[in-house]
């Protein structure tokens, strides 16, 4: 056999295999390009399903299919998350705040066809009160019925055992169809996640497939008018690069919240460059804090857990939140998407949030110092301050999330600053849940926490009542979040549960906040805003919830954005790409080609010389 | 590809029993008492049992050991009553007792129903189905590349020992083998995703791309083609050592010498003679070389976002998704298993030496 | 076991430092021979320069670099600055130099390396050599668990106990530990068989050598210039476990080493950037140190491996 034979066939198959490669890279985005007439809006995810039956989902992905799929009686708005007529055009709530009655809308049909009346919804709430697993599941709201009743069907009664307005025009309660609904055994488990789903809103659940996508299907006859999609797909996406070189690249329209941990800022920036893509930095419903362990107790008094005294001094804990410059928390760590936070209720919702009037802790850390040095906090030799009377030294255990590295850089801001404090901080990555179950036991002295907060801030307030206080010590009983417990806030708390007027119910609860920000057992840090983006050449006309500065992904109550989206008219058509990626190609298999010639050529001589 | 201990060039650390090539040879001598290949098998397919068992059982106890509320992690950032938690650790089946769920456990894996994931809130089973094939895929064909690269290569490096080609590809092979793997991804998907845009950045598949089978393999081979040729190019050096040396191993013997005598040319000899031997106690080495390819496939997964095992395994770690991560490590570790005990059965035809002894 | 006679000990006492000085001798000539046959290769001594170099760096970390410039609060930069003057590699994502973060985490992942390495050598030498010498049950129950360890897929074992164990640098280290030693034990346990067939060990058990003595004085001089090599070669696997766990996400975030700079990098958004300063100084770092190590660890296993001396 003579060498060039050889160097032929080398040749050949490297050629083929740069061919191939390069025919790959070019017929890729062609098929990609090709077109139909369904108009989907496609949306980012890495979320899994849990389950799509409404009552028992827990994860945000399901919460967002249930909101589009199906309907609640009153709809929260999209100008600030006030309720709204949903299926339901109207209702009133009697004297004593037990019974409200509700007009349920007329000619509303289910997405099968079937019309839709009361009879549905006292169905879906007889299911709370009756079906023993989904009244468990919901326990917090359906202990609270009494009884759900369609005297016709237009008319839908609801009887409390407790007033409780604002849970019943907030909890989202997804009426379901009953002539559906009954035929399954158990409408607790997972007969309801039979596809194709038959709901009242704007789109329906059609196709699922783990890990690929969550196909949607517009509900033409929507009492509201049909959207202006004919499809909304959730298109999974593991890593958020990846989402967003699909945005980039047109695949997707909108990544958002879907990809939990969300976009960054420098994935933002990178958008930004883009001629197709508007991003969107939108106020968010999340908090991030510090739990100071100030002392955990039970109900009964009985003190646990090994929180360093010190905390237990509010003046501690205020000089400490002195020195926390939230400020440059935001700019940095969040590259100014944020705000600096004050207590519980993010910003977002601004009718409950309570901006502080001036009374505001100011980034000082010289006045902290002074603090501490009035209340007889010394520092010692090494200047670490001691208890006063010499004593303990002030070395406290800061417990963080290992799997944030955002956190991480707010540990290494609040540790350096603390420091000047004369504190000693020992910052530690832990997981979560090992950070969880420290916390719930008592044994920390700072710990990150972090909650997203609802339109309805009922739930979070009421984490910091007497009420919920362990009865144990073992950590087993998780609905304290720190142990706090303060009977002025309590009395204000269950005031603010039965008022009906929504002024007269924010007083309340931004009394309370601020309660809690005197108090600070835990520091709020920032409020971290939502960012996101999308395609502008295929998308328009989204409504943000709320109006001002808020956010297309991750609504409440009922998705805005997705309903009112309707195709941009101005899509290009994506000829001329393909061009760039034919020359790209081709230049690559030459080089490629060529590169290998010249190996093999030298190869050849080098082989021969030998 | 992280084991380097397994797959370097030659390195020390070494598997049963063929260790590096020419290893055998030194193991033999001090002396494995054998009485035919029944005996040898039961040896070995025992300490496979053994291990088996072991993983097994430890699988149960170490992911139990994990911190946290799995309920925690369910109902992450919202609050939840006692009876909602009640009622998910019945669901979840956390309020049986722990033999019980021991049990359970071992008669379920035992039965391939390996319970449901807490993330999925689907059985095991389907989803290790459902991302098997992207696993194989990716590491397959990977695997497959690797070796014939390796092997090929390491076949011309060797017969031409201390030639610049050997000196140059030993060089580049070294080179990228030292890259770490999860980097080199990332670089190559800025350079040919990022910058030139020619490839996508991850995943497997566009949603976009036609349902019928051809556009479909085209769209899987477009996204293959980077994990592929990240894979390929950290772990082909092993391979490239290791046929390398075997070469070296036989290039001394006397059938060579008699083979070039009777008039064969260089190419000739190589062909028929020295590579059909050095490669046969090669060939298991690559059975031998699973960790690391399992090792290879979870990192390279995690950068490319590959719905394959690997990547679940990981996403599971940070859930924690306790019953995936049971089910992934005792799939992981006893197929790591297994492949070494087919190693060892190969041996015995491969080796006359084990058989001797 | 050991049977001791007063004549053959009162000799070995009585000779034992004239043997000891024999001995040292013999290392000493032993170690010339195995330093010139590494010198005469070129990539071993490469390698060499190539380790002092990033060791001399790493140490001198602190006085060519000041710790303050790692300090988030006093960082100057803005975010993710591509290279300039002020920053020749560019700033991370809160205005931290690159070029600092990656002078310092040299610092940690090699300490990390190199103590996971000698935490595995000892472990494997201490069950290879005993387990080989005693053998046994205990020998047995030694190479079952060995081998147990060998097959199981390394980084799936590492990302299990790291997960369970929680993250920081002494859990890393445990870990990367626990999943090297078992190689070491297998080629010590087989040099040590080696070492025992021949002669002068059956002679000095004739002689009434306890166990300690063989294994130290005889067995563990024999086996360690191949530990050594089998060292130079865990140490590279070690330093790429640590960075793939770290960015992985399984490593302790506020440590600086480049594992987690490279997390820092890619949960920051890095690619999506096209910040290509904040990716290459700390990979190409760690693949310089790998490479340095395996080419001194080739060298070293040419010059005491006599079937690969030929090799150059």
């Amino acid at each position: 056999m003579n060498p060039h034979a050889l160097t032929r066939r080398c040749l050949s198959a490297a050629a083929a295999l740069t061919l191939s490669a390069g025919a790959l890279a070019v017929a890729a985005p062609g098929a990609a390009a090709q077109e139909n007439d369904v108009d989907t809006l496609m949306i980012a995810t890495n979320q899994e399903v849990d389950t799509f039956n409404p009552f028992k989902r827990r994860f945000t992905i399901t919460y967002e299919t249930s909101m589009m799929t199906y309907e609640t009686l009153v709809r929260i708005g999209a100008d600030g998350y006030e309720p709204v007529p949903g299926l339901a055009t109207e209702w009133t709530e009697s004297e004593d705040g037990l019974t409200w009655t509700f007009t349920i809308r007329e000619g509303s049909t289910w997405s099968d066809g079937e019309p839709l009346t009361a009879q549905d919804a006292a169905y879906t709430y007889n299911l709370l009160i009756e079906n023993q697993a989904i009244h468990d599941w919901n326990i917090d709201f359906a202990a609270n019925l009494v009884s759900a009743e369609a005297p016709d069907d237009t008319t839908f009664v609801l009887t409390l055992a407790e007033p409780a307005p604002a849970e019943v025009l907030y909890r989202e309660v997804y009426i379901v169809p009953e002539h559906v609904w009954s035929t399954y055994p158990d409408p607790s488990a997972d007969d309801a996640n039979r596809l194709p789903l038959v709901g009242s809103g704007p789109f329906q659940v059609t196709e699922y497939e783990t890990d690929e996508f969550i196909r949607l299907e517009a509900n033409e006859d929507y009492w509201d008018g049909a959207p202006g999609f004919d499809e909304v797909v959730y298109d999974y996406y593991v890593e958020t690069d990846a989402a967003v070189a699909a945005l980039e690249a047109g695949e997707v329209d909108i990544v958002g919240s879907g990809m939990q941990g969300g976009l960054n800022p420098a994935q933002i920036g990178a958008l930004e460059s883009q001629g197709h893509v508007t991003t969107n930095d939108a106020q968010g419903r999340r908090y991030v804090s510090l739990t100071l362990n100030h002392g955990t107790v039970t109900q009964d008094g009985t003190e646990f857990g090994d929180g360093h005294p010190a905390l237990k001094d509010p003046v501690v804990r205020t000089a400490m939140h002195t020195a926390i410059d939230k400020q440059a928390l935001v700019d940095t760590v969040l590259d100014g998407s944020g705000t600096p936070a004050t207590s519980l209720i993010p910003s977002i919702f601004e009718q409950w949030h309570w901006d502080g009037g001036g009374e505001l802790v100011e980034f000082d850390i010289d006045a902290a110092n002074r603090m501490l040095d009035d209340a007889g906090y010394a520092r010692g030799d090494d200047g670490i301050r001691t208890m006063p009377g010499g004593g303990e030294p002030l070395r406290f255990r800061f417990y963080h999330h290992a799997d944030n590295t955002a956190y991480a850089t707010v540990v290494e801001f609040v540790t350096e600053w603390w420091a000047e404090l004369g504190l000693d901080i020992e910052a530690e990555a832990i997981e979560q849940g090992t950070l969880n179950d420290l916390a719930y036991l008592g044994e920390f002295d700072i710990a990150f926490s972090g909650w997203g907060v609802g339109p309805n801030p009922t739930e979070q307030l009421g984490m910091h009542t007497c009420a919920v206080l362990p009865t144990l010590t073992d950590g087993s009983e998780r609905s304290s979040e720190n142990s706090y417990c303060n009977p002025e806030y309590d009395a204000l708390h269950e005031q603010q549960k039965v008022e009906s007027d929504p002024a007269a119910r924010a007083e309340l609860v931004k009394r309370q906040q601020q309660l809690l920000y005197e108090d600070a057992p835990v520091i709020w840090l920032y409020y971290q805003n939502v960012l996101e983006a999308y395609n502008h050449d295929t998308v328009t006309d989204m409504r943000t919830q709320p109006a001002e500065g808020g956010m297309i992904t991750g609504q409440q109550g009922f998705t805005w954005s997705y309903y009112t989206a309707r195709p941009s008219n101005t899509e290009e058509d994506g000829g001329a790409p393909v061009w760039v990626w034919v020359a790209v190609a081709a230049a690559v298999v030459v080089a490629a080609a060529g590169a290998i010639v010249f190996a093999m050529r030298r190869k050849q001589t080098a082989d021969e010389r030998e | 590809m992280i084991d380097g201990s397994t797959t370097a060039g030659g390195s020390s650390a070494e598997d049963p029993p063929a260790g590096r090539p020419g290893g055998p040879r030194r193991g033999s001598r001090h002396g494995r008492v054998s009485s035919g290949f029944g005996w040898y098998l039961f040896k070995h397919a025992g300490g496979a049992a053994v291990s088996l068992l072991l993983v097994l059982f430890s699988s149960f106890f170490i992911f139990r050991l994990i911190a946290g509320d799995p309920i925690d992690q369910l109902t992450k950032e919202r609050p939840v009553s006692p009876e909602q938690r009640e009622a998910m650790r019945a669901e979840l089946g956390l309020d049986r007792p722990m033999w019980q769920q021991f049990w359970d456990y071992i008669a379920g894996t035992l039965t391939l129903d390996l319970g449901e994931s807490f993330q999925y809130r689907r059985p095991i089973f389907d989803l290790i189905v459902e991302r098997l094939p992207a696993t194989l895929l990716l590491s397959g064909t990977g695997m497959v590349l690797a070796v014939a690269l390796g092997f090929w290569i390491g076949t011309r490096s060797g017969w031409k020992q201390g030639s610049r080609f050997d000196k140059g590809q030993v060089a580049t092979g070294l080179l990228l083998y030292s890259a770490p793997t999860f980097w080199l991804g990332m670089i190559v998907i800025l350079v040919f995703a990022r910058f030139l845009g020619i490839f996508p950045v991850n995943g497997m598949r566009s949603p976009s791309t036609p349902p019928d089978f051809w556009s479909q393999a085209v769209d899987i081979g477009h996204h293959l083609v980077l994990p592929v040729l990240t894979y390929t190019a950290v772990v082909y050096a092993g391979y490239l050592m290791i046929m390398r040396s075997s070469i070296l191993d036989e290039i001394g013997s006397d059938y060579l010498t008699t083979a070039r005598a009777k008039g064969l040319r260089d190419d000739e000899v190589r062909r028929r003679h020295a590579v059909p031997n050095a490669l046969l106690p090669t060939v298991t080495l690559v059975f031998l070389a699973l960790g690391s390819v399992v090792n290879g496939s979870i990192v390279t997964e995690a950068v490319f976002s590959w719905p394959g095992l690997g990547s679940l395994f990981v996403q599971s770690i940070f859930y924690p998704d306790r019953p995936v991560l049971q089910a992934l490590f005792v799939l992981f570790s006893s197929s790591t298993i297994l492949a070494v005990l087919c190693a060892e059965i190969l041996y015995w035809f491969i080796d006359p030496r084990i058989r001797r002894s | 076991m050991t049977s001791t006679t007063a004549s053959p000990r009162a000799l070995h006492l009585s000779s034992k430092r004239a043997r000891r000085k024999l001995a040292r001798a013999r290392r000493r000539r032993s170690f010339a021979r195995s330093w010139t046959a590494y010198r005469s290769q070129r990539t071993g001594m490469v390698g060499l320069v190539l380790l002092g170099a990033i060791v001399v760096l790493a140490i001198g970390a602190p006085i060519l670099i000041d710790e303050s410039q790692l300090s988030v609060t006093q960082a100057t930069g803005g975010r993710m600055e591509p290279p300039s003057a002020a920053y020749p590699l560019g700033t991370d994502e809160t205005g931290r130099s690159i070029l600092a973060l990656t002078l310092w985490g040299s610092r940690l992942s090699l300490l990390i390396g190199l103590t996971a390495t000698v935490v595995a050598i000892l472990i494997g030498t201490a069950i290879g050599v005993t387990s080989g010498h005693i053998g046994g049950w205990y020998g047995w129950i030694a190479l079952r668990i060995s081998d147990w360890f060998m097959v199981l897929p390394s980084l799936v074992v590492a990302i299990a106990l790291l997960a369970v164990l929680g993250r920081s640098m002494a859990t890393t280290i445990t870990v990367i530990a626990l999943v090297s030693w078992s190689g070491t034990t297998r080629l010590v346990r087989a040099q040590t068989l080696t070492v025992q067939a021949r002669p002068y060990l059956e002679r000095a058990r004739a002689l009434g050598a306890g166990h300690w003595h063989q294994m130290t004085k005889h067995i563990l001089p024999n086996v360690l210039p191949l530990v050594l090599a089998s060292a130079t070669l865990l140490v590279p696997s070690a330093i790429l476990m640590e960075s793939s766990l770290a960015w992985l996400g399984l490593g302790d975030p506020s440590v600086v080493s480049w594992g987690s700079i490279l997390n820092r990098a890619s949960d920051n958004g890095a690619v999506s950037a096209h910040a290509w300063w904040y990716l290459l100084p700390p990979g190409l770092a760690i693949l310089i140190v790998v490479l340095a190590f395996m080419m001194c660890g080739r060298a070293l296993e040419a010059v005491f491996n006599p079937r690969l001396r030929g090799e150059r």
